[in-house]
């Protein structure tokens, strides 16, 4: 019988043997599983990317301001360019960035889904932004005249579409999959749930709209072909009832922020994930694909009810405040005003009803103003949402806390801005200006002077969470104090207890006490 | 007999269970969208068009798209049969089924481009872009659940999948579904309606 052996390796051959070098920072960055690492990534270039859209916006609002003389040469810098901007390169990656690092936290898991399908959205996603930017810049984005260069825009948005729903799936699945024992979906995280039912919306209405970007490309449209398709096939992504969709996550937020700040369980917790759940179900909009739709009945009760969801849970937070002391800080803060600002889209949606109903001649609004300014107004709410979760989950992603001035200062200066580019437009449309007033300047001038208060917000968002991972690194992490499980500090355990109720935390401190 | 006693080291974390299963139901979901929201609008831009001008131009046979019907609704029952097999841990017929379940999505795609060879449709018409987005999109489906197949396949032949952890074929199936699924409406709206 024929024996092979392997030879001994002498100490000397050893010795000689050159020593594997380890993977760099960059090797580690771009082939990360560790959701952790994704997330933040995620979150820092969203914030860029939400820098350079606020900045088109307030060059926007100066171009009309100079009769186009400003961005003339760049065509592809549109008002359409920079709301996709600021829907799919800033809020919806952010949201998704911070639900990379937090869902699987919550749900006790040691790892997201699909860790490299993560980290493959991550930088395909990043990869889709730069060719959008760029195709923008070229004249092409979206409503630009250049016709390669408006290929491009519509193949990277098909691109940006891709990427964020393939990290949705990851989120999702970790939520279904990675629970623990006793974690029925009825005790899931607010946050979790909202990814839950939220991400279900944005894969329906990312799919269909990704089905126009492949009939753009297919058909080798120009420039002025594919404006057309984006307006038949794609413009209702960033139109009501679709749009609420982005905001769906920070309703989770929400609860989970002032659960945490009064330090007590939500009563009738099955109504707030009820309220998550139905925002989500009106927010599905790719029934609403075609223009008219907007006059039909359907979309005028749904105008009429998605607020209520939103007042509910506003109740039910303010309820849960009331009844004790509470520290109130700018996540509080910016998670209550951003529900706030959802109603702002609310009765945006409710003045485009009412002048339906009157089929134009009752009252004459401006409703492509409403529509643009209910899409800012919740673009606020989804950034400002954000923007507070990230200065709530602070210390477990820095490992400090942002210091409170500037946090505070940095909410309300999202708040402030976006409010102000929401309330612009409203006004403009409630007093039916159009692109040829001189009011309709002013109003535009008031748009992006909110634009650039929004963007000094994100930079000012930018600053404190560096400034918290500065002092987290040079101070060490602090203790962590909360009621779910991200909180814990560790993964759970696999012979953990079974988990008893949506706030496990809470109930070892009082069973220990 | 040495009295040394051994230690277990820690025992590696199982596979999430049915982690596959719902990553791709869920990507499904939104696939399913694309296909169902091609096929919409195929039916508006024929709705819109003149009378009488919609694949004026072109013929297309029935006895393609039917027989596609027919070989993707009997791959539904092999897949379903490999799914039976390796719940049974009966990797025989799995690994038949699989086979036999390509070989119909192989007969599919040849059926398709035969048809296509057939309609000859052309991108400069009006109905170009929408025809074969509609059905081409749903060639590329079948092509991507066929790789899903032997990707699967692959690893339950490398022991992977049992009546313990049968969610890759699970999953396979799952998306296989969806596509023959998805072929009905295709069938119905443009090759039945034309």
């Amino acid at each position: 019988m024929a024996m092979t052996e392997t030879r001994p390796e002498t100490g000397a051959e050893a010795a000689a043997a050159p020593e594997q070098a380890g993977p760099g920072g960059l090797e580690l960055l771009v082939g990360t599983g560790d959701h952790r690492t994704t997330g933040v990534v995620f979150i820092g270039f969203s914030l860029l990317f939400l820098v350079v859209s606020f900045l088109v916006r307030v060059l926007v609002g100066i171009d009309v301001l100079t009769d186009n003389g400003l961005l003339g040469a760049f065509g592809g810098l549109s008002d359409l360019s920079s709301q996709v901007g600021l829907v799919f390169l800033g809020v919806v990656p952010l949201l998704l960035g911070l639900a990379v690092y937090v869902v699987p936290l919550q749900v006790g898991s040691p790892a997201i889904a699909f860790p490299r399908a993560v980290s493959l959205s991550l930088w395909t996603w990043v990869l889709g932004s730069g060719v959008f930017l760029t195709s923008a810049a070229l004249k092409g984005g979206i409503g630009g005249g250049n016709d390669q260069a408006a290929r491009l825009g519509n193949v990277s948005l098909g691109v940006l579409l891709l990427a964020l729903g393939l990290g949705t799936v990851a989120v999702m699945t970790t939520v279904v999959a990675h629970r623990p024992f006793g974690m029925g979906l009825a005790r899931v995280p607010l946050f979790s749930w909202s990814m839950l039912v939220g991400g279900a919306v944005w894969l329906l209405a990312f799919g269909s709209a990704f089905a126009h970007v492949v009939v753009g490309q297919i058909s080798q449209a120009g420039a002025q072909d594919l404006a057309t398709n984006f307006s038949n096939g794609i413009a209702w992504l960033l139109g009501a009832p679709s749009v609420y969709m982005v905001a769906v996550p920070v309703l989770g937020i929400a609860g989970d922020v002032v659960a945490r700040a009064a330090n007590r369980r939500l009563a009738n917790y099955f109504v707030f994930q009820t309220f998550i759940g139905a925002f989500a179900v009106l927010s599905f909009g790719a029934w609403a694909q075609s223009p008219v739709a907007v006059r039909t009945a359907v979309w005028t009760v749904v105008a009429l009810l998605v607020g209520l969801p939103v007042l509910g849970l506003l109740g039910g937070l303010a309820d849960t405040l009331r009844r004790g002391p509470v520290k109130f800080d700018a996540a509080v803060v910016g998670s209550l005003l951003s529900l706030l600002l959802l109603l702002g889209a609310v009765a945006g949606g409710l003045l485009i009803a009412l002048d339906n109903a009157g089929t134009g001649q009752l009252v004459g609004f401006n409703n492509a103003q409403l529509a643009a300014a209910q899409a800012f107004f919740v673009v606020g709410a989804a950034l400002t949402g954000a923007v507070a979760g990230l200065f709530a989950w602070s210390p477990l992603v820095f490992g400090r806390p942002e210091k409170k001035g500037a946090a505070v200062g940095a909410v309300l200066m999202v708040v402030g801005g976006t409010a102000l580019m929401g309330t612009a437009a409203l006004v403009a449309g409630l007093v039916q200006l159009d692109g040829k007033d001189t009011g309709y300047q002013a109003f535009a001038v008031l748009g992006a002077l909110g634009a650039l208060l929004a963007l000094a917000g994100v930079v000012g968002t930018l600053s404190a969470t560096l400034g918290a991972a500065r002092s987290g690194a040079e101070e060490g992490a602090q203790e962590l104090t909360g009621l779910t499980l991200e909180w814990a500090g560790a993964p759970r355990p696999l012979d953990a207890p079974p988990v008893r109720s949506a706030f496990p935390l809470l109930d070892d401190a009082e069973e220990n006490a | 007999m040495s009295d040394a006693v051994l230690e277990l080291g820690a025992v590696p974390a199982p596979p999430r269970r049915r982690e596959l299963l719902f990553g791709t139901a869920f990507a499904t979901a939104g696939v399913v969208m694309v296909l169902v929201t091609l096929v919409g609008a195929y039916l508006q831009a024929r709705s819109a068009a003149p009378v009488a001008t919609w694949l004026a131009d072109n013929t297309i046979p029935l006895t393609q798209p039917n027989m596609m019907m027919g070989t993707l609704a009997m791959s539904a029952v092999t897949m379903q049969w490999a799914v039976w097999s390796i719940d049974r841990d009966d990797r025989g017929h799995t690994y038949m089924a699989l086979g036999v379940t390509l070989l119909f999505g192989a007969a599919y795609l040849n059926q398709a481009w035969f048809l296509y060879s057939q309609v000859e449709m052309t991108m400069g018409q009006l109905e170009g872009p929408l025809f074969y987005a509609t059905t081409g999109t749903h060639v590329a489906m079948v092509i991507a659940a066929m790789v899903f197949i032997v990707l699967m396949g692959f690893r339950a032949l490398g022991g992977q999948f049992s009546s313990r952890q049968p969610d890759g074929i699970g999953a396979a199936a799952v998306f296989w579904h969806a596509t023959v699924a998805s072929f009905v409406l295709v069938w119905i709206a443009v090759y039945i309606l034309k």
